[in-house]
């Protein structure tokens, strides 16, 4: 086991589209009807295997209220990719993908906005074809306008697409890595939220 | 109506003679409503009579709501209701009577009053009354109100058929949270609870309460905001206003009195469902709990039953391991807290833990460590902490090489590739509580150690060793006929309460139990003089408050047994809680 791949994922989305459904299902093949709050942010780690490498993700969910904005800052930044999930049952919820994708890349300042690694996920397609509000078509459309980010339909209920989901976005973070020059950063002077968890190494 | 109640009064005097005739008095009342006989007012009134020494029954008004609840009750409506002059020298008579009132008095008094009338003004019939107020909390999980009632309005029959209402409105009128349905279709309500409220305040003064013959409605201004309760439940105004007060809570829990007065200040208009967005939920859970938990009404921590040295084994470890600069460190299993530590110049207060318990529990699943920022109101309702959660594992190893155990594996990942581990989440969950924003590695990183201490000693099967003890059994006491025992120290804050087992088994039975044991405790603080002892007899259980000093303790028994029985039960249950060593913090752990 090596530390050296760690991917840090960001998940964003309305309250309610079914972000912590979707973790859940990812992680521990579960789903619950239960609504369940997250005021804060949700952390979580896995590992993974994309094409024999071991990975582990760090995922991020976070409330994205309004009132953790001054939160959220800290959890964005460094992000090695980002999950936009809406419902697509709910017209608003994917109106609000645009600004989610905004504050997104106004936060985590990453070094290539153009070519930061997204993915958005269409969820609780489960439900009946009458609920649906955005279609495949609509949805793709804005994904390509924003520069061709992979899309998703998902349910998190009857696990649909969801390891296809988070494994492409393991891949596609792999990828953006990749392009990086060969070298490594020197560790970065502001060690506020950004000290990777590392065993042993507590001072309590 | 004199005249009619003259001939019921002989009448009754001929039924039971016990009752007009015994010039003995009773300090203490029983009240039976098991077997329907009509004659309620009659029998009041009797008592009302013997205990003034008057005369003139015949001044006394008839009154349904005159139903002999409780010692307090009567003396009550002597004062109050009843046309009896209020002249001191019989006041004094009165209350000279409860003055002296004390358990033992219990066994030498011997009147049994009954009554039954089925009255739709009588409190106590209504507490028994067991099918009238359980059809809105039972058909629905806990987590699904929003759904089940999000469609309900003013005018939906259901909607008004809700036992118990809770508003929150700003002191603009604007709706801001409701229980039952959807807020923002209320906004005429809203509008005339803020009128009403505005009414008084022109004079300076301010409502509190307003009774009907079927509601209360009690009200709690904090400006900005506006609480009100619409209850049908019988609890008494003290105790809805507490709820009221933890709903206020929950919102600075969330927000921050700073920011709720700043938000205000800028623009009166403002919609603070904006910012609550998500958190309904709390105040979901915190309404449904109030029915159901009894630490809101005893403002007291629930805690796990645990032998002393291992309760002290693990604070000793979360206080050797614990991160610096924290203000709490909580560790709970469920809803019961196993230990805390805390700075040497904090306390702890129960308002706070409660709320910080109910974000815990409806909090996402529990692979995910959570960083919340929260405030806590009574520790400080100024300023926000972040709240790390985090349930253990527990981690085993399965092959010999018990060496091994050390070895780095990632706690939140149950398949992990060692295969000499077997990790399962327990249910023992760790919360600290930081002033830092940015803490949450090191906190989780000392989470890891504190997890894995907790391994090598062995505290997770210690702790499930004693799984079976854990809870207060009432096999415990060896008492027949008892039923239910809930025993508050004073001194720590602390409760215990004995396994839900039947006839409290289900939920209706278990809320009913709640409010008579709410009902004892108003009574007996609500009344002036000091009252000890307290207790109702219904037609499903007999159940007594019993205070003193150091402790609180509420019991239920078999409505069959005579009191003289469960006094001394009482005193015997007394006994054993003075023995026991293994049911609350008492070795705070301090930094
Ligand atoms: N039918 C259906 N319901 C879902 C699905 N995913 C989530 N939900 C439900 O949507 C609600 C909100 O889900 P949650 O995961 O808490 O959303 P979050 O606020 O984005 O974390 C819950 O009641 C879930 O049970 C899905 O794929 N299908
Ligand atoms: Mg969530």
């Amino acid at each position: 086991m090596s530390g050296k791949n760690l991917l840090k994922a960001i998940i964003l989305g309305d309250s309610g589209v079914g972000k912590t459904s979707l973790m859940n299902q990812y992680v521990n093949k579960k789903f619950s009807n239960q609504y369940k709050a997250t005021i804060g942010a949700d952390f979580l780690t896995k590992e993974v295997m994309v094409d024999d490498k071991l990975i582990t993700i760090q995922i991020w969910d976070t409330a994205g209220q309004e009132r953790f904005q001054s939160l959220g800052v800290a959890f964005y930044r460094g992000a090695d990719c980002c999950m936009l999930v809406y419902d697509v049952n709910n017209m608003k919820s994917f109106e609000t993908l645009d600004n989610w994708r905004d504050e997104f890349l106004v936060q985590a300042s990453p070094k290539h906005p153009e070519s930061f690694p997204f993915i958005v996920l269409g969820n609780k397609i489960d439900l009946e074809e009458s609920k649906r509000q955005i279609s495949q078509k609509r949805a793709m459309a804005w994904c390509q306008s924003k520069g061709n980010i992979p899309y998703f339909e998902t349910s998190a209920k009857e696990a649909i697409n969801v390891e296809q989901a988070f494994q492409q976005i393991a891949r596609n973070a792999l990828m953006q890595e990749a392009d990086v020059p060969e070298f490594n950063f020197p560790p970065s002077v502001s060690l506020d939220a950004e000290q990777k968890p590392d065993q042993g190494d507590c001072n309590c | 109506m004199s005249g009619l109640l003259k001939d019921n009064l002989k009448r009754k005097e001929k039924d039971n003679e016990s009752i007009s005739s015994n010039s003995g008095l009773s300090n203490v009342l029983l009240l039976n409503v098991n077997n329907p006989n009509p004659t309620l007012s009659i029998t009041t009134t009797t008592i009302t009579n013997a205990i003034v020494n008057s005369s003139s029954t015949s001044t006394i008004q008839r009154s349904n709501s005159d139903t002999i609840s409780d010692i307090r009750g009567i003396n009550e409506r002597l004062m109050n209701k009843s046309t009896i002059s209020r002249s001191s020298s019989k006041n004094l008579q009165s209350s000279k009577l409860f003055e002296n009132f004390s358990l033992d008095n219990l066994i030498s008094s011997d009147i049994e009053i009954e009554n039954s009338e089925l009255d739709s003004d009588n409190d106590l019939l209504k507490i028994y009354n067991s099918s009238i107020y359980d059809y809105d909390e039972d058909n629905m999980s806990s987590y699904n109100f929003r759904k089940k009632y999000g469609n309900e309005d003013l005018s939906s029959s259901n909607w008004v058929k809700h036992k118990k209402h809770f508003f929150i409105l700003s002191s603009a009128g604007k709706p801001i949270y409701t229980r039952y349905g959807d807020e923002s279709k209320l906004s005429s309500l809203m509008g005339v609870i803020q009128a009403i409220i505005s009414y008084y305040s022109t004079d300076n003064d301010e409502i509190s309460c307003i009774n009907t013959s079927t509601h209360k409605i009690v009200f709690l201004l904090r400006n900005p905001l506006y609480l009100v309760c619409v209850s049908q439940t019988n609890e008494s105004e003290e105790h809805l206003r507490l709820q009221l007060l933890y709903l206020y809570n929950q919102i600075l829990f969330s927000l921050t009195s700073v920011q709720l007065t700043k938000i205000f200040q800028d623009r009166v208009n403002f919609d603070l469902r904006n910012l609550l967005s998500g958190t309904e939920i709390y105040m979901d859970e915190l309404s449904r709990k109030f029915s159901v938990d009894a630490s809101f009404m005893l403002k007291s921590i629930r805690c796990l039953r645990l032998k002393n040295d291992l309760r002290n084994t693990i604070g000793e470890i979360m206080n050797n391991y614990r991160p610096k600069n924290i203000l709490y460190g909580i560790l709970t299993y469920n809803d019961k807290i196993i230990n805390i530590i805390r700075p040497k110049k904090q306390s702890v207060h129960p308002l706070d833990i409660h709320l910080i318990l109910n974000m815990i529990n409806s909090t996402s699943f529990r692979s995910v460590e959570s960083w919340s920022p929260i405030c806590l109101p009574k520790y400080n309702s100024r300023g926000f902490l972040y709240a790390y959660v985090s349930y253990l594992d527990n981690i085993e190893s399965q092959s010999q090489s018990e060496s091994e155990i050390t070895s780095p594996v990632s706690p939140t990942s149950p398949s992990s590739s060692n295969s000499n581990m077997k990790i399962t989440k327990t249910d023992i969950c760790l919360t600290l509580l930081s002033p830092d924003k940015n803490a949450f590695y090191y906190l989780s990183n000392c989470k890891k150690k504190i997890e894995k201490i907790f391994n090598k000693s062995s505290i997770f099967k210690s702790i499930s060793n004693q799984k079976n003890k854990t809870e207060l059994d009432i096999s415990d006491f060896g008492i027949p006929h008892l039923r239910h025992v809930l025993y508050k120290s004073n001194k720590h804050l602390q409760f215990v309460e004995t396994k839900r087992l039947s006839p409290y088994d289900d939920p209706p039975s278990y809320r009913r139990l709640l409010r008579s044991y709410k009902y004892l405790d108003s009574k007996i603080h609500s009344y002036k003089k000091n009252l000890k002892f307290c207790y109702i007899l219904g037609k499903n259980e007999l159940s007594v408050l019993w205070i003193k000093d150091d402790f609180e303790l509420y019991a239920a028994f078999s409505p069959f047994i005579s009191k003289t029985i469960a006094y001394n039960d009482l005193l015997l249950i007394e006994k054993w809680f003075k023995k026991q060593d293994n049911l609350f913090i008492t070795t705070s752990q301090v930094f």
